[in-house]
């Protein structure tokens, strides 16, 4: 069976091995918001109150890393060296473009070592490794945050 | 509009030869078809584009006012219809809500102006998608509150549409 996201051809690096779908498409929220922990909202920076469109930090300038850190950080996350499994922790990662502003964020599913990305309004998806996201949409991972929730 | 469509394959215009057969091929069985209302697009933007060519070469046939002559609204629609498509195809799999909305064609439709407004409310009653922030340009309204979730803003302004005669549910 094909799905839309893989005949899409924008994420180069998911291969029948690397990933497993996990949801039919919903455009109702989007990877941030998943990170997050939400399937019923859309997360963004945006500098205006607009409904559904939600930031937890209110109405934001720009939507630069730097927002997503303080966002996640808000959230209880704190910055950490790498995505390796930690008993205990939670962690997310956040992608970036080459002009270094964030695309995409994946996060651990709880107590595993695979990753859990929402693909704009697209599925949701499991993914073995942070690398099977990383494509010319979503560039590379750019920062890693895990939150303690034993 | 049907007088263009007559006079445009009248072979007093139209050399049998330039006819898009390709187009006939891919013509489908249903009218209703995504293909066949494609096919009807194609069909009558050739014809307009041939038939303005045969009046710029007339000597004798009169000024056309086509937009006035051939139904603004179908063309108002292939427009939009072919914006939304390109709107979707460069945004899919995009996050950024930022990105989304200032796509070219995204901000192309907005520039359509109130014109457009039935037009987003008919495709959001159909399919939900990101034309918040086009609706809340387009009418200087917002009948949304913050913190709505998805569902509740598309159903507010499906309301909103109705209440202000641009949608019939």
């Amino acid at each position: 069976m094909t799905f839309e996201y893989l005949e899409s051809g924008l994420f180069e690096s998911l291969t029948a091995e690397n990933h497993e779908r996990t949801s039919p498409p919903d455009p109702k929220y989007n990877c941030i918001a998943w990170a997050a922990g939400f399937n019923d909202s859309f997360w963004w920076p945006y500098p205006y109150e607009l409904a559904p469109y939600f930031w937890p930090l209110g109405p934001q300038d720009d939507d630069s890393i730097d927002k997503f850190i303080e966002c996640f950080r808000y959230l209880g996350f704190e910055v950490c060296e790498d995505s390796s499994f930690v008993e205990g922790y939670i962690k997310v990662a956040i992608y970036i473009g080459e002009d270094s502003y964030p695309t995409h964020m994946a996060r651990q599913i709880h107590g595993e070592r695979s990753w859990t990305s929402k693909l704009g309004e697209y599925e949701d998806i499991a993914h073995s490794e942070l690398s099977a996201m990383e494509c010319k949409l979503y560039g590379k991972v750019g920062c890693i945050l895990q939150k303690c929730v034993a | 509009m049907q007088a263009l469509e007559k006079l445009a394959i009248t072979e007093q215009f139209l050399d049998e030869r330039d006819l898009d057969s390709s187009a006939e091929d891919n013509y489908a069985e249903s009218d209703n078809s995504p293909v066949a209302r494609e096919y009807d697009d194609r069909i009558y933007l050739i014809n307009k584009r041939r038939l303005e060519a045969v009046y710029r070469r007339s000597p004798t046939l009169p000024t056309l006012n086509l937009n006035a002559e051939l139904g603004e609204g179908r063309e108002l629609k292939i427009r939009f219809s072919e914006l939304y498509t390109q709107w979707k195809a460069e945004t899919a799999g995009v996050s950024s809500i930022q990105k989304v909305v200032l796509n070219p064609n995204y901000l192309k439709i907005i520039g359509m102006g109130k014109a457009a407004i039935p037009l987003i409310l008919n495709l959001l009653a159909q399919k939900p998608d990101h034309w918040f922030v086009a609706l809340s340009a387009l009418v200087d309204d917002n009948p949304t509150t913050p913190g709505d979730k998805y569902d509740e803003a598309v159903s507010k302004w499906l309301k909103w549409g109705v209440a202000k005669g641009y949608l019939k549910l």
